[in-house]
């Protein structure tokens, strides 16, 4: 063969060899993976769901109950030999659960919902008087309607933190410890029962729940959590305490003891346990968001940031990242909950963006299903 | 043998066979007719991976599941219904239909948020026509005002007061009209079965085009009242007043342990039972168990692991709507029957006062046997205004001058719906 005949047939072959190489990056990059649009409509979030469970809720959880199982544990420790010390111990236990428990609480959906955790375990502000009384009862019901303002957290901060002299008082009444373990030994067990089935058929229930209609677990996880962010953490930690409501609501009178943690900080003397209980609930939804990727590490992308900027929306995405950094900048430069609106605009904030960009990008429709009762 | 005696045998072997084998369901077809069940042989329903329970297990195989806000209102009705009793009235129960400040009623059942004003043709009401809730409104009144003005007197003819039936003293207006049957009764359909077989067992509601499906995804509270299809049943069960766990009770021989609608339709079970082999109430509590098992069985955690047997959860539902609208009927029936054969002119316009509430409460069905307009002319032929449909319509009937060839038309006029109930011995 002729040299240039030779050439031509290489380079025709290496025409073919480039244009198949083409052809499959180009089939390739139309594959549907994780994020990307199927072409019949129908994505698939296995991933997604997976990783929310394995990385998200299920740590949160297991995290909150492991804590709750201390907290007894020290709770019996301080009553068995009530001195400063064990005290000291006990409200190390309290503040790490009640940390642990803002995590657990986000997700306020499924099992959390059904077995009430919210509601049994940290409506604030207590009724003092109602707590004594049941205190001096000795009877106690926690998933009573009638108890539910003396209970969890909010109690275990009055019981712990209203006095100068929290050890005398305890010595002095033995009530309060039969109380104060009786309603640890709820809490463990609730976070116990809570664990138990996220760790059941609720896991693959969940991860095969797909899709992004009404009743997909996408949809249930993302409205119930922004629901709880709303009612919870924008409403309750903040917004009632500088009196505000919603955004669009006329401003109340403002009401300083309503906030969590509140006897601790008259004790302390500044609101930075309370602050720090809204940064762990805003942490928690950062982790929700990033699906458990909390350091940002842009190689992983496993959460809905990942669906976003798969789908070409990075600014959104970014904007979100954007809004939670200003949430904990506003949290860490003030001491206390009550002054300027700073913080409740910044928590409003990301509401705003999730309900006009990220729920609309991602079909998901702004709504939470509830049996009227009527 | 020889072949043609072989033949015979055989052929008559054959006819022999064939007859024996006419099953009783067929013969139980033809008896029961137009009460015949959409759901066949109960007893041959057979659900995947779900036994069919005995009752309405609400809090058992059933569960989760509540209706809270009917068991209210049925509450606040019997209220009502028992102060009515008491004369002089000095209750105001125009408020208390409306529950205002949400105070208005003395027993905790009653006590709630809830209301009947609201209630009240409600898909009307809603729209902002309120003109049937605003009837019954009047009407209390007029039961209230007349009851303190004139409970000292003898009623007749032209003059309102009370008259007496057996040992019970009832408060009729000039006309003859027992106001207070026809608020009761009145509002079994404005309210209860109107709500019933006009809202809650809707497709958009109990049905398949319900947005929020049958599954406990959907729903943020499904641990306490289930699905939001299962509730929506629920809550039409709720307004037939069925004591969920024994109803129908045979050993309780007043109401078979039903409240109003359900009372009603045990009373005349008997009677079906014996003319067209169907008892009433058995067969209504039969397709409420079914259809909410239906619902229970094909739930899904999520919306796309629904699987309901949506032929047999239609056909449940038909049943339901076929049997209340029979226990209206034949409660319309007994008492015009009992009107007929009065001596009394007290019976006559009690019992009268009752079959035109029966007959106007049928009238909230959109999709019944008789039609609203039916039942308008069957209340047309007893001096009902023939331009006026609403409840307004019955202020100008003289009670005490209705005839039993009125009263005769109007039963011949639902019997055309209901074949055979004028011959049922209601």
């Amino acid at each position: 063969m002729q040299i240039s005949k030779m050439i031509f047939v290489i380079f025709k072959r290496f025409q073919a060899l480039l244009l198949s190489l083409l052809l499959a990056c180009f089939i390739i990059s139309c594959d549907g993976g994780e994020g990307a649009l199927d072409p019949n409509g129908q994505d698939d979030h296995t991933e997604l769901l997976t990783n929310q469970v394995n990385n998200v809720i299920i740590p949160s959880i297991s995290n909150y109950k492991d804590a709750t199982e201390t907290l007894y544990l020290s709770a019996n420790n301080f009553c068995s030999s009530i001195n400063d010390s064990n005290l000291n111990s006990f409200r190390d236990a309290y503040h790490n659960t009640y940390k642990s428990y803002q995590s657990a609480a986000l997700h306020n959906y499924y099992a959390n919902i059904n077995y009430d955790l919210v509601n049994t375990t940290n409506l604030f502000p207590i009724d003092t008087l109602l707590l004594k009384n049941i205190i001096i009862s000795t009877t106690y019901n926690f998933s009573s309607e009638s108890q539910k303002r003396a209970n969890g957290f909010p109690a275990i901060d009055y019981l712990i933190y209203s006095s100068q002299n929290t050890v005398g008082l305890f010595t002095s009444d033995e009530k309060k410890c039969s109380y104060l373990l009786k309603l640890t030994e709820s809490i463990k067990n609730k976070a116990v029962q809570l664990d138990n089935m996220w760790g059941g058929s609720l896991k693959e229930n969940f991860i095969s729940n797909d899709g992004v209609e009404i009743g997909s677990s996408i949809h249930v996880q993302l409205n119930s959590a922004l629901s709880y962010y709303e009612d919870h953490i924008r409403e309750n930690k903040v917004g009632l305490p500088i009196g505000r409501i919603g955004p669009l609501d006329s401003p109340i009178e403002a009401d300083p003891t309503k906030i969590e943690a509140y006897y601790q900080s008259l004790y302390d003397g500044n609101d930075l346990f309370a602050l720090s209980l809204v940064k762990e609930s805003i942490q928690e939804m950062e982790g929700l968001y990033l699906g458990g990727n909390t350091l940002r590490n842009s190689s992983i992308n496993s959460g809905y940031d990942r669906l976003l900027i798969s789908r070409g929306h990075t600014e959104v995405d970014s904007d979100i990242k954007s809004q939670f950094d200003l949430i904990y900048a506003k949290i860490d430069e003030r001491t206390s909950i009550s002054g300027n609106t700073d913080l409740y605009d910044s928590i409003q904030g990301l509401i705003t963006i999730m309900k006009s960009d990220l729920f609309p990008l991602l079909n998901i429709q702004d709504a939470d299903g509830k049996n009227d009762g009527d | 043998m020889n072949s043609p005696l072989r033949l015979f045998t055989l052929f008559i072997a054959l006819i022999t066979l064939s007859y024996c084998g006419t099953t009783n369901t067929e013969e139980e077809v033809d008896t029961a007719g137009f009460l015949k069940s959409n759901l066949g042989d109960i007893n041959s329903i057979a659900l995947t991976n779900f036994t069919i329970p005995s009752s309405y297990d609400i809090e058992g195989t059933l569960a989760p599941g509540a209706y809270n806000g009917q068991k209210r209102r049925l509450a606040q009705l019997k209220e009502i219904a028992d102060s009515s009793r008491n004369e002089p009235i000095k209750w105001d129960l125009k408020a208390a239909i409306a529950n205002e400040n949400y105070d208005m009623f003395n027993s905790a059942d009653a006590q709630g948020g809830s209301n009947i004003r609201t209630k009240i043709d409600e898909l009307n009401f809603d729209a902002g026509n309120t003109s049937v809730a605003d009837d019954f409104a009047s009407l209390a009144d007029l039961l209230v005002q007349s009851s303190q003005a004139n409970y000292t007197i003898d009623a007749s003819n032209g003059t309102a007061g009370m008259i007496t039936t057996g040992s019970k003293k009832r408060h009729v207006s000039a006309n003859g009209l027992e106001y207070a049957q026809i608020l009761e009764k009145g509002l079994y359909g404005a309210m209860m079965y109107d709500q019933m077989v006009d809202d809650y067992l809707r497709d958009s509601q109990a049905g398949k085009d319900n947005e929020l499906g049958n599954n406990e995804s959907s729903v943020d509270n499904y641990a306490s009242y289930g699905t939001s299809r299962q509730h929506k049943f629920d809550e039409a069960f709720g307004y037939f007043g069925a004591t969920a766990a024994t109803y129908p009770n045979a050993g309780n021989t007043s109401s078979g342990d039903g409240l109003f609608l359900a009372n009603y339709t045990f009373d005349f079970s008997d009677e079906t039972e014996a003319a067209y082999g169907v008892n009433l109430a058995q067969a209504a509590m039969n397709a409420f168990i079914v259809g909410r098992s239906v619902l229970k069985a094909g739930q899904g955690f999520g919306p796309s692991q629904e699987s309901v047997n949506e032929d047999l959860f239609v056909a449940a539902r038909a049943d339901i709507k076929l049997y209340v609208e029979a226990g209206l009927a034949a409660a319309a029936m007994h008492y015009l029957n009992d009107a007929i054969a009065d001596v009394s002119d007290a019976d006559k316009i009690h019992h009268l006062s009752e079959a035109l509430a029966f007959i106007y409460a049928m009238s909230f069905n959109s999709e019944g046997r008789l039609t609203a307009e039916e039942a308008h002319n069957a209340l047309i032929a007893m001096g009902w205004s023939s331009s006026d449909s609403s409840l307004n319509g019955i202020y100008g009937i003289n009670l005490w001058t209705v005839t039993d060839d009125q009263m005769t038309s109007a039963i011949n006029i639902l019997d055309q719906s209901f074949p055979g109930f004028k011959d049922a011995n209601f």
